[in-house]
């Protein structure tokens, strides 16, 4: 993620030409954000975890339980004196704060702090912090995200306020469209991403940046609040909130009408398909993270090939990067979606099938594991090296001007903490669970949809081969190079 | 229709041919150590603050004594090996590093010049 050294492409063409060089101060103060490379997964564990894969599915397929058991949720509410305790007014209010908070410390260190980005709280809590730690905590504890939501803290305060003036609820012109569905938080995911890695032009995007993005990013939250209503907005437009509470359908807690309640492990996901734009918000979660992986690796001739192309036509080096980039995520994005296309397709020709349309949104949940084995396997020690930033150095010098708040800022990251093996194997595993609990969930979900099970079993085969297809292809990203 | 006892031996008949299936490919392929790099290693950094010939990769094996000498055609600010993060100074060439390989990993050992840019001279490719 997010390693400046990928411009070494443009670096290489700057120094080729020394007008160029001119051209493109930037490049050459790129620091790395990641001081530590992982080795590509060798090419015996590549072996090994693909036939690991292969062995699973089969195994999986002629072992396989004959009636649906994770459709229905069976939310269960936790004691009472729990979701007291959990969501009383005062941690609203603290959680609310908290949020609002770092917001707001996002953009002043965005704004005023060193342009530095390894050293710029902005930079590390925004893409590491928040857009990876939030993930994690999703899976694990449920949506948790919302309580700490700047945007709908700060929502719930100013209709809090209008009503109080006016007496009345805030008028909504708009009802929020049902064909939206998760629309919006495909859009939002894919700019985040394209800030990311791409923005910056061959460099990480500046602090300067993101803050300015975090501005443009409030704005369109609060005039859509204003439009459709602020929770109605929130609960089904805001990026965020759709991208993590799509992991939080994983796990067992979910919070409904002001209670903490309790499910089965995955008996969350299948409801959450039913909406539209699902598939495309888990297949785009799933292209971005490959085309991460894949832009230092495997894809890194083409893009360098349409880099060369589009400077040759006149364009500048970074927008020649950022033109080049933007194709080539697309294509990812093209090729990720192509293939569950595929494997829809495939199960459309099973007799007894729902329309293509509809199948395709039936099954859309079963990729969510997926999507978390992709972020785990390419994130998973970038994420551990940069929480050591965030709670030693960031945490006492957030604007990197040389304050000591805590008395940590003199910490830095011990690349030592996992050893490649380490690295090897969880990236792996990752990659192996996920597959194993996509084709539960899928093989789940065709007995729901499928009148007899051999059916059901025969529209399985196919999406037995699209997941393959997934894990094989993370798989083979880990064994190019790493992110 | 298979009895759980069936389901249960089939699985674990899976998880006992996955073990010897990782077995036979790891002893298989565990002599990594090819064409590692030995001794001191020169890099020669030009007037403009770039490698000669590129930046070059360098393999070692874990435990290895890394041992560099960075000529600069001019002084610069100084030579920083990322991961292990050691910086040394550039205002007389050679720069010289001798340090042993603790961590495996990809590092990029990097030039910060003085007109206060920045550039990678070399990649250590450290196996586990």
């Amino acid at each position: 993620m997010m390693r400046m050294k990928r411009l070494k492409l443009a670096i290489g063409l700057a120094m080729a030409s020394p007008i160029a060089a001119l051209l493109f101060p930037d490049v050459a103060s790129a620091h790395a954000l990641v001081g530590r490379k992982d080795l590509p997964v060798p090419a015996w564990l590549f072996a090994w975890g693909a036939s690991l894969v292969l062995i699973i599915s089969f195994a999986l397929l002629s072992v396989a339980w004959t009636t649906a058991r994770l459709q229905t949720e069976g939310w269960r509410a936790m004691p009472r004196w729990f979701s007291t305790a959990v969501l009383n007014p005062a941690t609203q209010v603290v959680c609310g704060l908290i949020g609002v908070g770092l917001f707001v410390l996002v953009l002043y260190a965005g704004f005023r702090g060193i342009e530095d980005p390894t050293q710029n709280f902005s930079i590390i809590f925004v893409f590491y912090t928040f857009w990876l730690g939030m993930v994690l905590l999703s899976a694990l504890f449920g949506n948790v995200f919302r309580a700490f939501n700047p945007w709908r803290a700060i929502g719930r305060v100013i209709s809090g306020g209008f009503r109080l003036v006016a007496g009345e609820s805030a008028p909504t012109p708009f009802t929020y469209p049902d064909a939206f569905g998760r629309w919006p938080a495909v859009i939002g995911v894919l700019l985040f991403v394209w800030l990311e890695l791409i923005a910056g032009g061959g460099v990480a995007p500046t602090p300067h940046k993101v803050a300015v993005a975090t501005v443009i990013y409030s704005v369109i939250t609060f005039a859509c609040m204003a439009l459709f209503g602020a929770d109605e907005w929130i609960d089904r437009g805001e990026t965020f909130n759709s991208y993590f509470g799509m992991f939080s359908q994983l796990g067992p807690f979910e919070v409904r009408d002001g209670q903490v309640g309790r499910r089965k492990f995955l008996t969350g996901a299948p409801q959450w398909a039913a909406i539209p734009g699902a598939a495309a918000l888990v297949l785009t979660s799933i292209a971005v993270t490959s085309f991460d992986g894949a832009q230092e690796g495997v894809l890194s001739g083409a893009i360098r090939w349409t880099f060369e192309r589009s400077s040759d036509i006149g364009f500048s080096l970074p927008d020649s990067f950022r033109i080049a980039n933007t194709i080539w995520l697309l294509i990812t994005l093209a090729v990720v979606s192509g293939l569950y296309w595929l494997g829809v397709q495939g199960m459309h020709t099973v007799r007894g099938s729902p329309p293509v349309k509809e199948l395709g949104r039936s099954f859309a949940h079963s990729l969510i594991p997926i999507a978390l084995a992709y972020l785990v396997a390419h994130y998973f020690s970038a994420f551990l090296y940069q929480e050591q930033a965030q709670f030693t150095y960031i945490l006492s010098d957030p604007l990197g001007h040389g304050s000591d708040l805590f008395g940590t800022a003199g910490g830095g990251i011990n690349y030592g903490i996992v050893g490649s093996n380490t690295v090897w194997y969880v990236q792996v595993a990752a990659l192996v669970i996920g597959h194993v609990v996509a084709l539960t969930l899928a093989h789940d979900r065709a007995l729901a949809v499928y009148d007899n099970i051999r059916h059901a079993s025969r529209s399985q085969y196919f999406m037995l081969a699209v997941m393959v297809g997934f894990t094989c292809f993370g798989l083979f990203l880990l064994s190019q190079a790493n992110a | 229709m298979q009895s759980r006892a069936a389901r249960l031996g089939l699985i674990a008949a899976v998880v006992v041919a996955a073990i010897v299936v990782f077995v036979v490919l790891k002893s298989n392929n565990s002599d990594t150590s090819s064409d590692t790099a030995r001794g001191v290693q020169v890099l020669n950094v030009d007037a403009t603050g770039n490698p000669v010939g590129g930046p070059k990769t360098l393999t070692y094996n874990k435990g290895d004594q890394i041992e560099l000498h960075v000529n600069l055609a001019k002084p610069e600010d100084e030579v920083h090996v990322h991961g292990y993060e050691i910086e040394k100074p550039a205002e007389h060439s050679p720069v010289t590093f001798s340090f042993p390989a603790k961590l495996d990993g990809e590092f990029e050992v990097e030039v910060h010049r003085s007109d206060k840019t920045e550039g990678p001279i070399a990649t250590l490719h450290v196996n586990p």
